[in-house]
């Protein structure tokens, strides 16, 4: 399903839209669920002149830190109104009403908010102007601050808040995942074998002390049933929910090949091959190569197996995070509603995970408009969030070579089929359609990389440096 | 201007409930600041007591706020107000119907609001004083004899401090005049509350 503009705010001075697909989900909910959320907002007050608009985009998770930001930040703004005439008011200069930074002293209370993990947060500028630091949102094109008016304050609150309460949006599963799976799947995996390797043969051993007492076949195999019940039972929670589903694995495993291997299609059969070993595991494991002194091996590794459990909670909290705003539209409470920037915060920091992927995408978008971006080309890089991004890197690490002539860096979009073939390439500037035929870019329909398991297409930046760097984003 | 009202969602008295009962001096910091909105909308939009019975009529509040007494009753319950005599206090429900009402009339005069938010930034960015525009200069004023007109400290509240009381009431009563206004001025009003409870 392709990405659509599900929704479109415009209060007069600036444009929400969200992005995304809807979910199945949203037959059962009140509201529209969406998923693959998407976000762009337009500061495109009509009173400024439009070389000062400005326009961010973002993930949910961005999304959802710029609703909190400002909505603690305005009730915050609220609430600073004094409601009698005390000392402070009766003194107060009316320079106060400036806008000038300096006429914030006499009010120190008007504090910004703190900043989340994606470095969003608003600082106000007197009464009437605000500065939105942009934090992970920031592009070369935007800077580092946005200043708003109160009227654009009051706008973007108002767009973000029809936002909140209009929409759930769906973590974006998929993205995440491939976000931190791709090192800690692995070592989940190690972990799940580890585990039953050690628990089994805890569990063997022990049968092995059980038959030096007591010998009947019937005990000991019972023996075994039951304790191998139980260690099978503690795995699945730790270790199955991430490791062992194994369209996750191949979805995974393309990004990790050693540096000028071609990823093969058939990348996942190391980590496929890790379940089976579970079942089979009681009959190929011998108790001579056990020794007792492994024992303590689970335990460490319950930990790393409970820590991906523990990062896929993480990743369901930014849901109800949604859910805690909308209810607490509902039901505000003198508790809860105090601070609600900080009371959000904890909440915005469990998903550090994905975001900072998300800003670090982020900054590798600014990487690439800088034309003199010299980091060596690598074969995995974090920004890789689909597996096909990497392919299309090493495809061309192999490929490129930097014809004669060629000073600046060239640019392509491939939008690439869900069967891993070209759908189109567009070349981004003259120089790029001039050296189109010398990138080795396949022709569009043949076999490029490995079909797409979750999209219908995908949108790959490629970046081809005359010094023979190659980089690839998903756009 | 595109401010249409867009959905007559009007926030009913469930949704701005509370955890904590506020204790006696939070309600009058809630009450003053009530009291005080109320007289923003007065002086800027000109909404008179007659303005606000319609609205809780057609909020359906009429049991919470009946007639002009009541309404002045529950006004004159502010701390601030002149005079004690007939001060009637204020209940969690009468508070969580005067919100109501106030956002309901911010949000029908938003355009308003809003024209005198654009010309105050208008007038910052110029560097004059906000007197100086016809809109803003009829609002100081009837604000500022108002707010000496009825309340203990008029007379020695600085003319400076008045203003920028009432700018921050104006650049308020945006920000009230929205769908959510009413959670955000309930919001406001306990959060300021409980500060206002610490600092007593």
């Amino acid at each position: 399903m392709p990405h659509s503009v599900l929704r479109r705010y415009t209060p007069p001075t600036c444009t929400l839209e969200i992005i995304g697909n809807h979910s199945p989900l949203s037959r059962w909910m009140a509201q529209p669920v969406v998923k693959n959320l998407r976000f762009q907002l337009s500061l495109d007050d009509p009173k400024l002149p439009q070389d000062d608009w400005v326009t961010v985009r973002g993930d949910r998770a961005q999304l959802e830190e710029l609703c909190g930001v400002v909505s603690g930040y305005v009730q915050h703004f609220l609430e600073q109104s004094p409601s009698r005439l005390g000392g402070l008011l009766l003194v107060s200069p009316v320079g106060a009403i400036a806008t000038q930074p300096e006429a914030v002293e006499p009010y120190p209370e008007y504090h910004p908010t703190q900043p989340g993990a994606t470095g969003i947060f608003l600082q106000p500028q007197g009464l009437l102007a605000h500065h939105l630091h942009l934090g992970s949102l920031a592009t070369e094109e935007t800077g580092p601050v946005a200043r708003l008016s109160t009227l654009q304050l009051f706008d973007l609150a108002n767009a973000l808040d029809d936002y909140t309460s209009e929409i759930v949006a769906l973590p974006n599963l998929e993205p995440a995942r491939k976000g931190w799976l791709r090192t800690s799947s692995a070592w989940a995996q190690i972990a799940a074998v580890g585990l039953v390797v050690a628990g089994l043969s805890t569990s063997v051993l022990k049968l092995f002390d059980d038959s030096t007492h007591r010998p009947e076949p019937a005990t000991l195999s019972q023996g075994a049933t039951s304790r191998d019940q139980k260690i099978a039972n503690q795995l699945p929670p730790a270790a199955t929910e991430g490791a062992t589903p194994p369209v996750a694995s191949s979805e995974q495993l393309p990004s990790l090949p050693t540096p000028g291997a071609r990823v093969s299609p058939s990348p996942s059969i190391p980590t496929v091959t890790v379940p089976p070993v579970v079942p089979s595991a009681p009959r190929t494991i011998s108790p001579d190569g056990i020794s007792p002194s492994r024992n303590p091996e689970p335990t460490t590794q319950i930990a790393s197996g409970s820590g991906a459990a523990g990062r896929d909670r993480a990743e369901t909290a930014p849901q109800k995070s949604t859910v805690d705003l909308d209810a607490s539209g509902g039901v505000p409470s003198a508790s809860a509603s105090v601070r609600p920037a900080p009371a959000l915060e904890p909440e915005f920091n469990n998903a550090t995970v994905r975001r900072s992927a998300s800003s670090e995408r982020m900054e590798s978008l600014r990487a690439e408009s800088a034309p003199a971006a010299s980091a060596p080309a690598q074969n995995s890089t974090a920004f890789d969030t689909i597996p096909q991004v990497a392919e299309v890197r090493q495809y061309f690490q192999q490929r490129w070579s930097p014809p004669e002539g060629l000073s600046q860096t060239i640019e392509y979009t491939l939008v690439i089929n869900q069967n891993g073939s070209i759908q189109q390439i567009l070349p981004r500037g003259q120089t790029a359609g001039d050296y189109v035929d010398r990138t080795g870019i396949p022709l569009v329909g043949e076999p490029f990389v490995s079909p797409l398991n979750t999209r219908q297409s995908a949108k790959i930046r490629l970046v081809l440096s005359p010094n023979g760097n190659v980089q690839t984003f998903l756009e | 201007m595109t401010t249409t009202v867009k959905s007559p969602a009007i926030a009913s008295i469930e949704a701005l409930s509370l955890t904590n009962q506020p204790d006696p001096s939070q309600l009058d910091n809630i009450k003053a600041q009530l009291d005080l909105v109320l007289l923003a909308l007065e002086a800027l939009a000109g909404i008179g007591s007659e303005a606000m019975l319609q609205a809780a009529t057609e909020l359906k509040l009429e049991s919470l706020v009946a007639d002009r007494v009541s309404l002045w009753r529950l006004r004159q319950s502010s701390p601030l107000r002149k005079g004690q005599g007939g001060r009637k206090k204020l209940d969690v429900e009468e508070a969580r119907a005067l919100v109501l009402i106030c956002c309901y009339l911010a949000r029908q005069h938003q355009e308003l609001i809003r024209r005198a938010v654009t010309l105050l930034e208008q007038m910052t960015e110029q560097h004059r004083q906000p007197h100086q525009s016809a809109l803003l200069g009829d609002y100081l004023d009837t604000f500022n004899n108002t707010y000496q007109d009825r309340m203990e400290d008029g007379d020695r509240a600085s003319p400076e401090a008045l203003t920028h009381l009432a700018l921050k009431l104006l650049i308020d009563l945006l920000f009230y005049s929205a769908n959510n206004g009413p959670r955000r001025l309930w919001l406001a009003l306990m959060d300021r509350a409980k500060e206002g409870g610490r600092e007593e």
